[in-house]
């Protein structure tokens, strides 16, 4: 009955639905109702708390010493652990609409969060651990229904398995004969591991010992799976712990190695009939017919859980398929020779997985004269709007002569963007910086990068800083401890999130000359030219695959019920895991986009 | 004067010395709220199938200590009223008894004002079952709570009608349903209804 009631409660707010039914039940007794009128300091700066508060309605905003609003609190979450953890607050709580809450005595409190260490962990945990333990969670709770495939139906390999005392270097000669990438070491009944990855290590760093048994080298236990485990929780697993491979056990017996890439391939594989039927199209109409399966093999993946970039991947791959095929079957070959067809923008990046406008150009060899070959440019952009690619409101596709011009007009348009710095010429430049060549002339399209990087690093500092300002054009809504600030039902994906962190990678990328175009791809770059550090480029992938993610999740429901798809979600639709999600990757934007300001100086620009 | 005298009359009913601490005054502000869900709306002649009550205690509603029983009915339940609280006579059938419910509540309750909407009702069926077993009514005070309500919106539509529902005023306190209809959920809600009002002010007429 009511018990119940207020067990639902609990159960939907993470980390209470961690527990088990006994320490649930056992938390349900220390709780009471609380209700606080508006204006109420519930907790003071400096001094402990006696409760958890976990808000039923109402708000309660959290400020620091200085005055500063750290936090605004919502329904469903609680306050504030760290104060019982710590003993003393190190904000004022006050509360800023009638409040309703639970609460939890510090004692029960601190009885769970001894007691159960998925509670802790919670608690302890750094935001980017957080961000996967929650999205595990989503990913888990979304999917059950589709989390059929087992490990034993994906590709084992054999594994290479060794006696304690073998030496490494005989170890290695078998490896190699089994074509293996890792040693497994049986002691008694138990398992180690030794990789490529570790061998390489010991080599760079010198401390190899060819001579010493292998068992003194390996790691134990390896870590490993059962045969009949969901291959998808494999998949999160390998993902967790960073790792490429794992064991795959039966009745404690070691029956083969399942690699990261087998994982990832057999989750990619529905994509193959996709393109073997684009390949093999004759008629443009069959061609559309298959390139409109797309959307069925994202619903797939998406469903299996399977990360939002890695979809974009193979939808990439697959529109890449897709143009080379209509180049080829619409444009006359005598062009086809002499020009470069590139996709731009978030097409170049390859981070369109829904088609929602077409950034396309060509650019023509010297000399040529395009006219007589307009007729078919206009049919290319015709054909790729019936495949479903929306012409832009940019109108930035093959049949407008602005962007299929010979390859001097482009190096004078690139000139031109850079010599007059507003907001027009920006939008242009970056959506010509992530093009990408998808067929005809490549090298057409590799000497016009050259010039644009050679242009813009020839004391072009006052451009880039104005490039890089607009990371910071929209607002993100989110406080300084990841909470919405207004109470903003709706946010727009895009600006508040996708936007600066896409706009911010390409101001660093234009100015370290980095030549990938994804924007993960850019991230590990920059962070291996250590323009910041590798916590906060696993942070920024992170935040960026969250909003990915949920915008697709957005996309496909609108598309279900025949709806246009757009950037924004509302808050209220989402569960309360996926809010969090939300809010910390928000949290992650903005710590970005002040490091934008910084890096580029941006405080003293007018 | 006559409600001292009706106490006093009431007292010498009371057969059980056990429950003479019901009738001393309370000393601090506690309260209890309560709610019954019975076979129907007749007093007189409906039976209860459950009772929910919580204590109030320094602004908070003691969840710890809720008290929540159910009985078994002794005659049909009304459509109407499975209709409001879905408990039919299959649900009850391992119920209890009514009499150490009584006694139990008597205990919860101790001398504590009881507060509830349309508390009436309640006072009225619970003392039928308490005038059989200790020989009075039930001699707390009790506190309406939509005549509280009332005291603090009449303002706003002077003379106009005041909407009392029980959804009615959850919503104009902006307060959240708290699952459905049942004892002790409506306790509870009352009780938050109790706690919001607390905190506003009377009006007390455009001269007062």
């Amino acid at each position: 009955m009511s018990f119940n009631d207020q067990k639902e409660f609990l159960r939907e707010i993470v980390p209470f639905s961690e527990l088990t039914e006994t320490e649930l039940n056992e938390a349900i007794t220390a709780i009471e109702i609380g209700f606080y009128p508006q204006g109420i300091e519930l907790i003071t700066a400096g001094q402990p708390t006696d409760h958890l508060y976990l808000i039923i309605k109402g708000e309660v905003k959290a400020w620091s010493p200085e005055g500063e609003l750290i936090r605004v609190y919502h329904a469903r979450e609680g306050l504030d652990a760290d104060a019982i953890i710590e003993g003393v607050s190190t904000a004022r709580y006050e509360v800023t609409e009638d409040l309703i809450c639970y609460e939890l005595t510090a004692t029960a409190f601190m009885k769970l969060f001894e007691g159960s260490e998925a509670f802790r962990d919670f608690y302890l945990l750094d935001v980017v651990e957080r961000i996967n333990y929650l999205k595990k969670r989503a990913t888990d709770s979304d999917l059950s229904a589709f989390m059929v495939a087992r490990v034993s139906d994906s590709y084992l390999h054999p594994p290479c398995i060794l006696p304690p005392e073998t030496p490494l270097v005989e170890g290695l000669r078998r490896s190699v004969a089994a074509k293996s990438s890792s040693m497994v070491i049986q002691r008694g009944g138990e398992y180690g591991i030794i990789t490529d990855s570790d061998i390489k290590q010991w080599l760079a760093s010198g401390t190899i010992d060819l001579e010493a048994p292998v068992a003194s080298l390996a790691r134990f236990p390896m870590i490993a799976v059962e045969a009949d485990d969901f291959l998808f929780n494999v998949y999160l697993l390998l993902i967790q712990r960073n790792i490429k491979r794992v064991g795959v056990l039966r009745e404690g017996e070691l029956i083969g190695m399942l690699e990261q890439i087998d994982v990832l391939s057999y989750f990619a594989n529905h994509s193959h009939l996709v393109t073997v039927k684009i390949e093999k199209a004759k008629t443009l109409d069959a061609l559309r017919e298959a390139s409109l399966d797309y959307l069925n093999i994202v619903r797939k993946l998406y469903a299996q859980g399977v990360k939002a970039r890695y979809i974009a991947k193979l939808v990439s791959e697959i529109n890449r398929k897709v143009f080379v095929r209509l180049f080829e079957m619409i444009l006359p070959e005598a062009l086809q020779e002499s020009c470069a067809l590139i996709v731009m923008g978030s097409e170049g990046r390859g981070e369109q997985i829904i088609r929602t406008d077409q950034d396309n150009g060509l650019i023509i060899r010297d000399g040529i004269d395009i006219d007589p070959y307009r007729p078919y440019l206009d049919q290319l952009s015709e054909t790729l709007v019936s495949f479903g690619y929306p012409a832009c409101e940019g109108n930035i596709m093959v049949s407008n002569p602005y962007w299929s011009q010979s390859q001097s007009d482009y190096r004078q348009k690139i000139d031109r963007w850079i010599d007059t710095p507003e907001m027009e010429s920006f939008m242009e430049f970056s959506i010509f910086f992530d093009s990408q060549c998808v067929a005809g002339d490549t090298s057409l399209l590799d000497a016009l990068k050259t010039h644009l990087f050679a242009r813009i690093n020839t004391g072009n500092d006052v451009y880039m800083a104005h490039f890089a300002k607009l990371t910071t054009l929209f607002e993100t809504p989110v406080g300084f401890f990841s909470t919405f600030l207004h109470r903003d039902r709706e946010i727009d994906l895009k600006k508040a999130g996708i936007f600066p962190i896409v706009q911010g990678i390409r101001s660093l990328s234009l100015r370290e000359e980095i030549h990938e175009l994804s924007t993960v791809e850019r991230i590990k770059k920059l962070s291996e030219a250590a323009v910041f550090d590798p916590d906060q480029a696993k942070e920024l992938v992170e935040a960026f695959e969250v909003l990915f993610y949920l915008r697709l999740k957005q996309q496909l429901e609108a598309l279900r019920s025949d709806a246009t798809p757009t950037n924004t979600v509302t808050t209220d639709h989402l569960s309360k895991i996926q809010r969090d999600l939300l809010k910390d990757a928000l949290q992650i934007v903005e710590q970005f986009k002040k490091f934008i300001t910084r890096d580029f100086g941006l405080e003293n620009l007018g | 004067m006559i409600r001292s005298l009706r106490r006093s009359l009431n007292r010498r009913r009371l057969r059980d010395e056990h429950y003479a601490h019901l009738f001393e005054p309370r000393e601090d502000d506690e309260v209890v709220v309560l709610d019954t869900e019975t076979t129907g709306l007749n007093p007189k002649k409906d039976t209860i199938l459950s009772i929910g009550a919580v204590i109030i205690r320094d602004g908070r509603v003691l969840m710890s200590e809720a008290f929540e029983r159910f009985i078994r009915p002794t005659k049909a339940i009304s459509e109407t009223s499975i209709k409001i609280h879905h408990l039919r006579a299959c649900d009850l059938a391992d119920a209890e008894a009514p009499d150490p419910v009584i006694r139990d509540l008597l205990d919860f309750i101790s001398n504590r004002p009881i507060v509830g909407y349309y508390i009436g009702f309640d006072h009225a069926i619970l003392s039928r079952y308490t005038r059989r077993l200790i020989g009075c009514a039930l001699p707390n005070p009790t506190v309406e709570l939509s005549s509280m309500y009332y005291r603090r919106y009449r303002k706003e539509s002077s003379y106009a009608f005041v909407d009392l529902k029980f959804d009615t005023i959850m919503d104009a306190l902006s307060l959240p349903q708290l699952g459905k209809h049942d004892a002790l959920n409506d306790a509870i809600m009352s009780a938050l209804i109790y706690l919001k009002l607390q905190t506003m002010p009377e009006y007390k007429g455009a001269y007062g």
